[in-house]
Protein backbone atom coordinates (compact mmCIF):
# COMPACT_ATOMS: atom_id res chain seq x y z
CA UNK A 1 0.00 0.00 0.00
CA UNK A 2 1.24 3.07 -0.70
CA UNK A 3 0.53 5.86 1.74
CA UNK A 4 2.54 8.62 0.80
CA UNK A 5 0.68 12.04 -0.91
CA UNK A 6 1.04 13.07 -4.23
CA UNK A 7 2.82 16.30 -5.12
CA UNK A 8 -0.40 18.04 -5.53
CA UNK A 9 -1.79 16.89 -1.98
CA UNK A 10 1.20 17.79 -0.34
CA UNK A 11 1.34 21.19 -2.01
CA UNK A 12 -2.43 21.48 -0.69
CA UNK A 13 -1.49 20.26 2.79
CA UNK A 14 1.57 22.92 2.89
CA UNK A 15 -0.47 25.96 1.65
CA UNK A 16 -3.32 24.95 4.68
CA UNK A 17 -0.55 24.44 7.01
CA UNK A 18 0.98 27.50 6.45
CA UNK A 19 -2.20 29.48 6.26
CA UNK A 20 -3.43 28.14 9.73
CA UNK A 21 -0.27 28.78 11.13
CA UNK A 22 0.46 32.74 9.68
CA UNK A 23 -2.81 33.92 9.39
CA UNK A 24 -5.51 31.90 11.52
CA UNK A 25 -4.22 32.57 14.85
CA UNK A 26 -6.45 31.03 17.82
CA UNK A 27 -6.79 34.46 19.57
CA UNK A 28 -8.58 35.95 16.42
CA UNK A 29 -10.56 32.81 16.24
CA UNK A 30 -11.78 33.87 19.40
CA UNK A 31 -12.74 37.17 18.28
CA UNK A 32 -15.00 35.87 15.57
CA UNK A 33 -16.38 33.23 18.18
CA UNK A 34 -17.18 35.83 20.57
CA UNK A 35 -18.86 38.24 17.97
CA UNK A 36 -22.14 38.66 16.16
CA UNK A 37 -20.92 36.90 13.16
CA UNK A 38 -21.12 33.44 12.75
CA UNK A 39 -17.78 33.29 10.94
CA UNK A 40 -15.01 35.69 9.11
CA UNK A 41 -16.54 36.82 5.88
CA UNK A 42 -12.37 37.84 5.49
CA UNK A 43 -11.20 33.78 6.07
CA UNK A 44 -14.11 32.75 3.39
CA UNK A 45 -12.84 35.41 1.29
CA UNK A 46 -9.46 33.63 1.58
CA UNK A 47 -10.80 29.89 1.44
CA UNK A 48 -12.03 30.92 -2.10
CA UNK A 49 -9.27 32.64 -3.06
CA UNK A 50 -6.98 30.18 -2.67
CA UNK A 51 -9.05 27.21 -4.29
CA UNK A 52 -10.03 25.56 -1.02
CA UNK A 53 -14.15 25.00 -1.04
CA UNK A 54 -14.08 23.96 -5.07
CA UNK A 55 -11.50 20.93 -4.30
CA UNK A 56 -14.06 18.32 -3.63
CA UNK A 57 -15.81 19.16 -6.85
CA UNK A 58 -15.88 18.07 -9.87
CA UNK A 59 -13.99 19.92 -12.43
CA UNK A 60 -17.37 19.42 -14.86
CA UNK A 61 -19.10 21.64 -11.85
CA UNK A 62 -16.17 24.30 -11.48
CA UNK A 63 -14.27 22.17 -8.97
CA UNK A 64 -10.66 20.90 -8.85
CA UNK A 65 -11.99 17.09 -9.14
CA UNK A 66 -10.34 16.49 -5.65
CA UNK A 67 -11.31 13.34 -3.71
CA UNK A 68 -11.70 11.37 -0.78
CA UNK A 69 -8.17 11.83 -0.29
CA UNK A 70 -7.70 15.12 -0.72
CA UNK A 71 -10.90 16.23 1.54
CA UNK A 72 -8.50 14.06 4.63
CA UNK A 73 -5.53 15.87 3.70
CA UNK A 74 -7.78 19.88 4.28
CA UNK A 75 -9.82 17.97 6.68
CA UNK A 76 -6.93 17.12 9.01
CA UNK A 77 -5.59 21.03 8.85
CA UNK A 78 -8.07 22.34 9.68
CA UNK A 79 -8.70 20.44 12.87
CA UNK A 80 -5.46 21.68 13.39
CA UNK A 81 -6.36 25.66 12.87
CA UNK A 82 -9.86 24.72 14.76
CA UNK A 83 -11.64 26.71 12.14
CA UNK A 84 -14.77 27.76 12.77
CA UNK A 85 -15.62 28.85 9.09
CA UNK A 86 -18.79 26.81 7.73
CA UNK A 87 -16.72 24.64 5.13
CA UNK A 88 -18.37 21.37 6.77
CA UNK A 89 -22.10 22.29 6.35
CA UNK A 90 -21.47 24.98 2.85
CA UNK A 91 -18.85 22.32 0.89
CA UNK A 92 -19.16 18.91 2.61
CA UNK A 93 -22.70 18.27 3.25
CA UNK A 94 -25.37 21.06 0.96
CA UNK A 95 -22.35 20.89 -1.26
CA UNK A 96 -21.90 17.59 -1.27
CA UNK A 97 -25.73 16.14 -1.79
CA UNK A 98 -26.03 18.87 -4.96
CA UNK A 99 -22.70 17.24 -6.18
CA UNK A 100 -24.39 13.82 -5.99
CA UNK A 101 -27.37 14.57 -6.32
CA UNK A 102 -27.84 17.55 -8.40
CA UNK A 103 -28.55 18.38 -12.08
CA UNK A 104 -27.01 20.90 -14.51
CA UNK A 105 -29.34 23.64 -13.56
CA UNK A 106 -28.79 23.23 -9.50
CA UNK A 107 -25.17 22.67 -9.80
CA UNK A 108 -25.00 26.34 -12.10
CA UNK A 109 -27.09 27.59 -9.17
CA UNK A 110 -25.80 26.86 -6.27
CA UNK A 111 -22.44 25.09 -6.55
CA UNK A 112 -20.72 28.21 -8.51
CA UNK A 113 -21.58 30.14 -5.82
CA UNK A 114 -20.27 27.93 -3.03
CA UNK A 115 -16.73 27.62 -4.88
CA UNK A 116 -16.43 31.07 -5.04
CA UNK A 117 -17.00 31.64 -1.98
CA UNK A 118 -20.80 34.02 -2.23
CA UNK A 119 -23.01 31.37 -1.11
CA UNK A 120 -23.83 29.93 2.15
CA UNK A 121 -25.71 26.87 2.19
CA UNK A 122 -26.99 23.62 4.82
CA UNK A 123 -27.89 20.38 5.24
CA UNK A 124 -31.63 20.41 7.10
CA UNK A 125 -31.33 16.34 7.71
CA UNK A 126 -31.73 15.60 11.64
CA UNK A 127 -35.16 15.42 13.34
CA UNK A 128 -35.60 15.73 16.96
CA UNK A 129 -37.82 11.97 17.09
CA UNK A 130 -34.82 10.31 14.69
CA UNK A 131 -31.64 10.68 16.95
CA UNK A 132 -28.90 9.03 14.16
CA UNK A 133 -31.33 7.32 11.99
CA UNK A 134 -31.18 9.57 8.43
CA UNK A 135 -34.84 7.82 7.38
CA UNK A 136 -36.65 8.87 10.55
CA UNK A 137 -38.90 11.48 8.74
CA UNK A 138 -41.60 13.52 10.04
CA UNK A 139 -41.06 15.91 7.66
CA UNK A 140 -43.28 15.24 4.51
CA UNK A 141 -43.44 16.64 1.16
CA UNK A 142 -46.28 16.62 -0.69
CA UNK A 143 -47.70 17.43 -4.56
CA UNK A 144 -48.65 20.51 -5.01
CA UNK A 145 -49.02 23.01 -7.77
CA UNK A 146 -46.91 20.90 -10.15
CA UNK A 147 -44.28 20.78 -7.45
CA UNK A 148 -44.49 20.06 -3.32
CA UNK A 149 -45.40 21.41 -0.59
CA UNK A 150 -43.28 20.95 2.92
CA UNK A 151 -44.16 20.46 6.43
CA UNK A 152 -41.90 19.40 8.98
CA UNK A 153 -39.50 20.36 11.64
CA UNK A 154 -35.27 20.15 11.33
CA UNK A 155 -33.30 19.99 13.90
CA UNK A 156 -29.64 21.43 14.89
CA UNK A 157 -29.04 22.69 11.29
CA UNK A 158 -25.40 23.85 10.98
CA UNK A 159 -25.05 27.08 9.46
CA UNK A 160 -28.51 27.71 9.37
CA UNK A 161 -28.40 31.31 10.37
CA UNK A 162 -26.29 32.22 6.94
CA UNK A 163 -27.76 29.81 4.82
CA UNK A 164 -28.58 31.40 1.29
CA UNK A 165 -29.53 27.75 0.48
CA UNK A 166 -30.89 24.62 2.50
CA UNK A 167 -30.94 20.83 1.27
CA UNK A 168 -33.94 19.21 3.21
CA UNK A 169 -35.04 15.88 3.17
CA UNK A 170 -38.58 14.78 3.44
CA UNK A 171 -40.89 12.20 2.78
CA UNK A 172 -42.25 11.82 -0.29
CA UNK A 173 -44.00 8.27 0.24
CA UNK A 174 -43.82 5.82 2.76
CA UNK A 175 -43.86 5.01 6.45
CA UNK A 176 -41.67 7.31 8.92
CA UNK A 177 -38.67 5.51 8.98
CA UNK A 178 -39.01 3.62 5.83
CA UNK A 179 -35.18 3.48 3.19
CA UNK A 180 -37.80 3.99 0.52
CA UNK A 181 -39.70 7.12 0.39
CA UNK A 182 -36.80 9.64 1.49
CA UNK A 183 -36.29 12.74 -0.73
CA UNK A 184 -34.39 15.37 -0.71
CA UNK A 185 -34.96 19.12 -1.52
CA UNK A 186 -33.26 22.42 -2.76
CA UNK A 187 -34.58 25.18 -0.97
CA UNK A 188 -33.56 28.52 -0.82
CA UNK A 189 -33.59 29.77 2.89
CA UNK A 190 -35.76 33.27 1.98
CA UNK A 191 -38.76 31.10 0.56
CA UNK A 192 -42.19 32.00 2.94
CA UNK A 193 -42.92 29.30 5.14
CA UNK A 194 -39.72 28.64 6.37
CA UNK A 195 -39.13 30.01 10.20
CA UNK A 196 -35.52 29.56 11.93
CA UNK A 197 -34.63 29.94 15.83
CA UNK A 198 -30.87 30.57 15.53
CA UNK A 199 -28.45 29.70 18.46
CA UNK A 200 -24.71 28.89 19.10
CA UNK A 201 -23.71 25.98 19.69
CA UNK A 202 -20.86 24.74 22.06
CA UNK A 203 -17.60 24.61 19.95
CA UNK A 204 -18.07 27.72 18.28
CA UNK A 205 -20.11 27.49 15.51
CA UNK A 206 -24.00 28.37 14.72
CA UNK A 207 -27.07 26.08 13.84
CA UNK A 208 -30.82 26.81 13.65
CA UNK A 209 -33.99 24.87 14.43
CA UNK A 210 -36.27 25.01 11.50
CA UNK A 211 -39.84 24.88 11.10
CA UNK A 212 -41.36 24.41 7.55
CA UNK A 213 -44.93 25.40 7.42
CA UNK A 214 -46.77 24.98 3.55
CA UNK A 215 -43.45 25.43 2.40
CA UNK A 216 -44.22 25.80 -1.63
CA UNK A 217 -41.09 24.66 -3.94
CA UNK A 218 -40.91 23.40 -7.91
CA UNK A 219 -40.45 20.40 -9.24
CA UNK A 220 -37.30 21.20 -10.05
CA UNK A 221 -36.36 21.69 -6.34
CA UNK A 222 -35.95 17.99 -6.29
CA UNK A 223 -31.99 16.50 -6.04
CA UNK A 224 -31.79 13.01 -7.76
CA UNK A 225 -35.02 10.68 -7.96
CA UNK A 226 -37.95 10.79 -5.62
CA UNK A 227 -37.90 8.74 -3.10
CA UNK A 228 -34.62 7.81 -3.80
CA UNK A 229 -32.94 9.88 -1.26
CA UNK A 230 -31.49 8.09 1.18
CA UNK A 231 -28.78 6.25 -0.41
CA UNK A 232 -27.60 9.94 -1.29
CA UNK A 233 -28.01 11.17 2.14
CA UNK A 234 -25.88 8.25 3.05
CA UNK A 235 -22.81 8.89 0.91
CA UNK A 236 -23.25 12.40 2.03
CA UNK A 237 -22.71 11.90 5.67
CA UNK A 238 -19.74 9.46 5.43
CA UNK A 239 -18.05 12.04 3.30
CA UNK A 240 -19.21 14.08 6.47
CA UNK A 241 -17.29 11.82 8.84
CA UNK A 242 -14.19 11.63 6.59
CA UNK A 243 -14.45 15.18 7.08
CA UNK A 244 -14.63 15.67 10.69
CA UNK A 245 -13.05 12.33 11.48
CA UNK A 246 -9.96 14.10 9.79
CA UNK A 247 -10.74 17.46 11.52
CA UNK A 248 -10.39 15.44 14.61
CA UNK A 249 -7.48 13.91 14.02
CA UNK A 250 -5.44 16.93 13.70
CA UNK A 251 -7.24 18.34 16.86
CA UNK A 252 -5.68 15.35 18.90
CA UNK A 253 -2.17 16.27 16.98
CA UNK A 254 -2.03 19.83 18.52
CA UNK A 255 -3.40 18.63 21.46
CA UNK A 256 -0.78 15.57 22.32
CA UNK A 257 2.22 17.74 20.97
CA UNK A 258 0.76 21.17 22.71
CA UNK A 259 0.58 19.07 25.96
CA UNK A 260 4.03 17.10 25.81
CA UNK A 261 5.43 20.80 25.41
CA UNK A 262 3.35 22.02 28.09
CA UNK A 263 5.05 19.10 30.15
CA UNK A 264 8.76 19.68 29.13
CA UNK A 265 8.35 23.81 30.48
CA UNK A 266 6.06 23.75 32.95
CA UNK A 267 8.01 23.06 36.73
CA UNK A 268 7.28 21.89 40.15
CA UNK A 269 8.87 20.69 42.88
CA UNK A 270 11.72 21.88 40.74
CA UNK A 271 11.70 20.30 38.15
CA UNK A 272 9.42 19.75 34.65
CA UNK A 273 6.35 18.06 35.35
CA UNK A 274 7.19 15.87 32.06
CA UNK A 275 9.93 13.92 34.21
CA UNK A 276 7.13 12.56 36.47
CA UNK A 277 7.09 9.02 35.82
CA UNK A 278 3.50 9.08 36.19
CA UNK A 279 2.78 11.64 33.44
CA UNK A 280 5.14 9.71 31.03
CA UNK A 281 3.15 7.20 29.91
CA UNK A 282 -0.21 8.57 29.49
CA UNK A 283 1.66 11.20 26.64
CA UNK A 284 2.78 8.03 25.00
CA UNK A 285 -1.16 7.03 25.00
CA UNK A 286 -2.19 9.92 23.81
CA UNK A 287 0.45 9.69 21.09
CA UNK A 288 -0.66 6.03 20.15
CA UNK A 289 -4.60 6.98 19.90
CA UNK A 290 -3.77 9.98 17.78
CA UNK A 291 -1.62 7.53 15.53
CA UNK A 292 -4.22 4.56 15.42
CA UNK A 293 -6.95 7.24 14.21
CA UNK A 294 -4.92 8.51 11.96
CA UNK A 295 -4.20 5.10 10.56
CA UNK A 296 -8.04 4.42 10.22
CA UNK A 297 -7.84 8.06 9.06
CA UNK A 298 -6.01 6.68 5.98
CA UNK A 299 -8.15 3.29 5.00
CA UNK A 300 -11.52 4.75 5.26
CA UNK A 301 -10.10 8.12 2.58
CA UNK A 302 -8.87 4.98 0.24
CA UNK A 303 -11.82 2.95 0.54
CA UNK A 304 -14.05 6.39 -0.80
CA UNK A 305 -12.35 6.86 -2.97
CA UNK A 306 -12.00 3.28 -4.29
CA UNK A 307 -15.76 3.79 -5.04
CA UNK A 308 -18.90 4.14 -2.59
CA UNK A 309 -20.18 0.92 -1.49
CA UNK A 310 -20.53 -1.19 2.00
CA UNK A 311 -16.67 -1.85 2.00
CA UNK A 312 -16.14 2.28 2.52
CA UNK A 313 -19.48 2.52 4.75
CA UNK A 314 -17.96 0.11 6.98
CA UNK A 315 -14.49 1.65 6.66
CA UNK A 316 -16.49 5.37 7.79
CA UNK A 317 -17.78 3.73 10.86
CA UNK A 318 -14.56 2.04 12.00
CA UNK A 319 -13.31 5.53 11.70
CA UNK A 320 -15.90 6.94 13.57
CA UNK A 321 -15.65 4.58 16.69
CA UNK A 322 -11.90 5.09 16.67
CA UNK A 323 -12.32 9.16 16.38
CA UNK A 324 -14.72 9.24 19.43
CA UNK A 325 -12.72 6.67 21.53
CA UNK A 326 -9.08 8.43 20.87
CA UNK A 327 -10.40 12.15 20.65
CA UNK A 328 -11.88 11.24 24.20
CA UNK A 329 -8.96 9.94 25.24
CA UNK A 330 -6.23 12.43 24.07
CA UNK A 331 -9.13 15.44 25.12
CA UNK A 332 -9.64 14.52 28.40
CA UNK A 333 -5.59 14.01 28.75
CA UNK A 334 -4.59 16.95 27.40
CA UNK A 335 -7.22 19.11 30.11
CA UNK A 336 -6.18 16.26 32.69
CA UNK A 337 -2.47 17.42 32.27
CA UNK A 338 -2.47 20.90 31.99
CA UNK A 339 -4.43 20.96 35.18
CA UNK A 340 -7.61 23.35 35.81
CA UNK A 341 -6.21 26.05 33.26
CA UNK A 342 -7.02 23.20 30.28
CA UNK A 343 -10.71 24.47 30.90
CA UNK A 344 -10.24 27.96 30.84
CA UNK A 345 -11.68 30.26 28.18
CA UNK A 346 -8.14 31.63 27.38
CA UNK A 347 -6.31 28.36 26.73
CA UNK A 348 -6.69 26.76 23.08
CA UNK A 349 -6.71 23.33 24.90
CA UNK A 350 -10.31 23.20 26.12
CA UNK A 351 -11.49 24.67 22.89
CA UNK A 352 -9.50 21.30 20.93
CA UNK A 353 -11.67 19.23 23.58
CA UNK A 354 -15.15 20.88 23.29
CA UNK A 355 -14.70 20.21 19.42
CA UNK A 356 -13.76 16.37 19.88
CA UNK A 357 -16.55 16.25 22.19
CA UNK A 358 -19.04 17.65 19.61
CA UNK A 359 -16.85 15.51 16.19
CA UNK A 360 -17.98 12.39 18.43
CA UNK A 361 -21.84 13.51 18.63
CA UNK A 362 -21.67 14.80 14.91
CA UNK A 363 -23.26 11.85 12.59
CA UNK A 364 -23.34 8.93 15.34
CA UNK A 365 -21.56 8.59 18.21
CA UNK A 366 -19.55 5.17 18.96
CA UNK A 367 -22.25 3.59 20.08
CA UNK A 368 -24.42 4.28 16.85
CA UNK A 369 -21.04 3.68 14.97
CA UNK A 370 -20.52 -0.10 16.45
CA UNK A 371 -23.94 -1.17 15.82
CA UNK A 372 -23.43 -0.08 12.30
CA UNK A 373 -20.30 -1.35 11.48
CA UNK A 374 -21.48 -4.84 12.86
CA UNK A 375 -24.71 -4.42 10.38
CA UNK A 376 -22.61 -3.83 6.88
CA UNK B 1 -16.64 17.51 46.46
CA UNK B 2 -18.62 15.44 44.24
CA UNK B 3 -19.85 12.39 47.03
CA UNK B 4 -21.72 8.89 46.10
CA UNK B 5 -25.72 10.99 46.74
CA UNK B 6 -24.36 13.78 43.91
CA UNK B 7 -23.44 10.49 41.77
CA UNK B 8 -26.76 9.24 42.51
CA UNK B 9 -28.41 12.30 41.60
CA UNK B 10 -26.58 12.20 38.42
CA UNK B 11 -27.70 8.85 37.79
CA UNK B 12 -31.28 9.95 38.18
CA UNK B 13 -30.81 12.04 35.42
CA UNK B 14 -29.30 10.16 33.42
CA UNK B 15 -32.37 7.93 34.21
CA UNK B 16 -34.81 10.25 32.78
CA UNK B 17 -32.56 10.94 29.70
CA UNK B 18 -32.70 7.75 28.65
CA UNK B 19 -36.56 7.64 29.56
CA UNK B 20 -36.87 10.66 27.44
CA UNK B 21 -34.31 10.11 24.87
CA UNK B 22 -35.45 8.72 21.30
CA UNK B 23 -33.69 6.39 19.79
CA UNK B 24 -34.67 6.54 16.58
CA UNK B 25 -35.98 3.46 15.74
CA UNK B 26 -39.26 4.81 17.04
CA UNK B 27 -38.35 3.54 20.75
CA UNK B 28 -36.32 5.18 23.85
CA UNK B 29 -32.67 4.95 24.68
CA UNK B 30 -33.65 3.01 27.66
CA UNK B 31 -35.03 0.19 25.98
CA UNK B 32 -31.75 -0.04 23.39
CA UNK B 33 -29.71 -3.26 24.90
CA UNK B 34 -26.29 -1.28 24.73
CA UNK B 35 -27.53 1.77 26.35
CA UNK B 36 -29.06 -1.00 29.12
CA UNK B 37 -25.63 -2.44 29.47
CA UNK B 38 -23.94 1.18 30.11
CA UNK B 39 -26.09 2.38 32.37
CA UNK B 40 -26.06 -0.95 34.17
CA UNK B 41 -22.50 -1.02 34.42
CA UNK B 42 -22.47 2.15 36.10
CA UNK B 43 -25.68 1.55 38.31
CA UNK B 44 -23.00 -1.25 39.57
CA UNK B 45 -20.02 1.42 40.44
CA UNK B 46 -22.53 3.18 42.29
CA UNK B 47 -24.05 1.03 44.51
CA UNK B 48 -20.33 0.00 45.36
CA UNK B 49 -20.04 3.67 45.81
CA UNK B 50 -22.57 3.64 48.32
CA UNK B 51 -21.86 1.00 50.38
CA UNK B 52 -18.62 2.16 50.97
CA UNK B 53 -19.87 5.23 51.75
CA UNK B 54 -22.05 3.19 54.45
CA UNK B 55 -18.66 1.14 55.86
CA UNK B 56 -17.23 4.93 56.45
CA UNK B 57 -20.18 5.96 57.78
CA UNK B 58 -20.32 3.11 60.38
CA UNK B 59 -16.59 3.61 61.30
CA UNK B 60 -17.76 7.40 61.52
CA UNK B 61 -20.47 6.28 64.22
CA UNK B 62 -18.36 4.22 66.20
CA UNK B 63 -15.89 7.16 66.52
CA UNK B 64 -13.27 5.59 64.14
CA UNK B 65 -11.74 7.37 61.23
CA UNK B 66 -12.24 5.86 58.19
CA UNK B 67 -8.54 7.09 56.62
CA UNK B 68 -7.73 6.20 53.20
CA UNK B 69 -11.46 5.08 52.22
CA UNK B 70 -12.74 8.49 52.88
CA UNK B 71 -10.32 10.04 50.21
CA UNK B 72 -11.37 7.23 47.80
CA UNK B 73 -15.02 7.45 48.03
CA UNK B 74 -14.76 11.36 47.17
CA UNK B 75 -12.30 10.19 44.28
CA UNK B 76 -14.30 7.18 43.32
CA UNK B 77 -18.12 9.41 43.40
CA UNK B 78 -15.92 12.56 41.20
CA UNK B 79 -14.89 10.03 38.28
CA UNK B 80 -18.75 7.94 38.36
CA UNK B 81 -20.00 11.60 38.15
CA UNK B 82 -18.32 12.46 35.27
CA UNK B 83 -18.81 9.26 33.74
CA UNK B 84 -22.71 9.23 33.95
CA UNK B 85 -22.28 12.73 32.93
CA UNK B 86 -20.58 11.79 29.77
CA UNK B 87 -23.42 9.14 28.89
CA UNK B 88 -25.91 11.99 30.07
CA UNK B 89 -24.66 14.40 27.12
CA UNK B 90 -24.30 11.29 24.62
CA UNK B 91 -28.02 10.62 25.32
CA UNK B 92 -28.60 14.10 24.12
CA UNK B 93 -27.73 13.30 20.85
CA UNK B 94 -27.31 16.37 18.42
CA UNK B 95 -29.00 18.75 20.89
CA UNK B 96 -25.81 17.99 22.84
CA UNK B 97 -24.35 20.71 20.50
CA UNK B 98 -26.87 23.20 21.45
CA UNK B 99 -25.30 25.89 23.67
CA UNK B 100 -27.14 27.08 26.64
CA UNK B 101 -26.09 31.23 25.84
CA UNK B 102 -29.27 31.36 23.58
CA UNK B 103 -31.24 30.60 27.54
CA UNK B 104 -28.88 33.20 29.45
CA UNK B 105 -28.96 35.76 26.73
CA UNK B 106 -31.74 36.05 25.23
CA UNK B 107 -34.49 34.37 27.85
CA UNK B 108 -35.52 31.87 25.61
CA UNK B 109 -36.19 27.94 26.33
CA UNK B 110 -33.57 25.95 26.16
CA UNK B 111 -32.99 24.29 22.93
CA UNK B 112 -33.80 20.66 22.89
CA UNK B 113 -34.27 18.56 25.77
CA UNK B 114 -33.35 20.31 28.87
CA UNK B 115 -31.30 17.70 30.31
CA UNK B 116 -28.54 18.13 27.57
CA UNK B 117 -27.54 21.50 28.28
CA UNK B 118 -26.58 21.32 32.43
CA UNK B 119 -24.74 17.40 31.15
CA UNK B 120 -22.44 19.15 29.07
CA UNK B 121 -21.66 22.20 31.30
CA UNK B 122 -20.98 19.92 34.50
CA UNK B 123 -18.92 17.74 32.26
CA UNK B 124 -16.55 20.18 30.86
CA UNK B 125 -16.02 21.50 34.13
CA UNK B 126 -15.48 18.53 35.82
CA UNK B 127 -12.86 17.57 33.46
CA UNK B 128 -10.75 19.66 35.27
CA UNK B 129 -10.62 18.72 38.52
CA UNK B 130 -8.89 15.60 37.97
CA UNK B 131 -5.62 17.09 36.54
CA UNK B 132 -2.67 16.52 38.19
CA UNK B 133 -1.94 19.40 40.91
CA UNK B 134 -5.92 19.32 41.53
CA UNK B 135 -7.73 18.66 44.13
CA UNK B 136 -7.94 14.83 42.89
CA UNK B 137 -4.21 14.53 42.21
CA UNK B 138 -3.87 15.80 46.12
CA UNK B 139 -5.76 12.67 46.94
CA UNK B 140 -4.10 10.53 45.27
CA UNK B 141 -0.82 11.56 46.69
CA UNK B 142 -2.50 11.20 49.98
CA UNK B 143 -3.18 7.59 49.90
CA UNK B 144 0.10 6.56 48.01
CA UNK B 145 1.23 8.22 51.85
CA UNK B 146 -1.34 6.65 54.10
CA UNK B 147 -2.28 3.62 51.97
CA UNK B 148 0.80 2.46 50.87
CA UNK B 149 3.52 4.16 53.17
CA UNK B 150 5.49 5.53 50.56
CA UNK B 151 6.17 8.76 50.25
CA UNK B 152 4.43 10.16 47.34
CA UNK B 153 6.94 12.30 45.61
CA UNK B 154 6.67 14.83 42.94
Amino acid sequence: MDFSLSEEQTLLQESIARYMQNDYPFTERQKVVQSAEPFSARHWRSFADLGWLGVAFPEADGGFGGGAVESMVMWEQFGKGLVIEPLLATVVLAGGAIKLGGDKAQKEAVLAGIIGGEVQAALAFAEPQGRYNLADLTTKAAPSNGGYRLNGYKAVVLNGPAADWLVVSARTSGEQRDAAGASLFLVPAATPGLSRRDYPTVDGFSASEITLTDVEVGADALLGQEGSGLPLLEQVIDEGILAVGAEAVGCMEVLYKDTVEYCKTRKQFGQPIGKFQVLQPRMVDMFMEHEQAKSLMYMAAMRMDEGYGPAAQKAASAFKVQVGKSGRFVGQSAVQLHGGMGMTDELNIGHYFKRLTMIDTLFGNVDHHLKRFGSL
Amino acid sequence: MPTAAEAERQMLRLRQALQAAPDGQGGRLADDAGCQRRAAALEVRLAGLQALQARCAAERSAGQDPGAKALMLELRSAELCLAIMEMTVEAAGYYALASSDSVLLHNEGPVGPRYALPALQGMLAAQAEFGPGGAFDAHRRRLVAELLGLWPGP
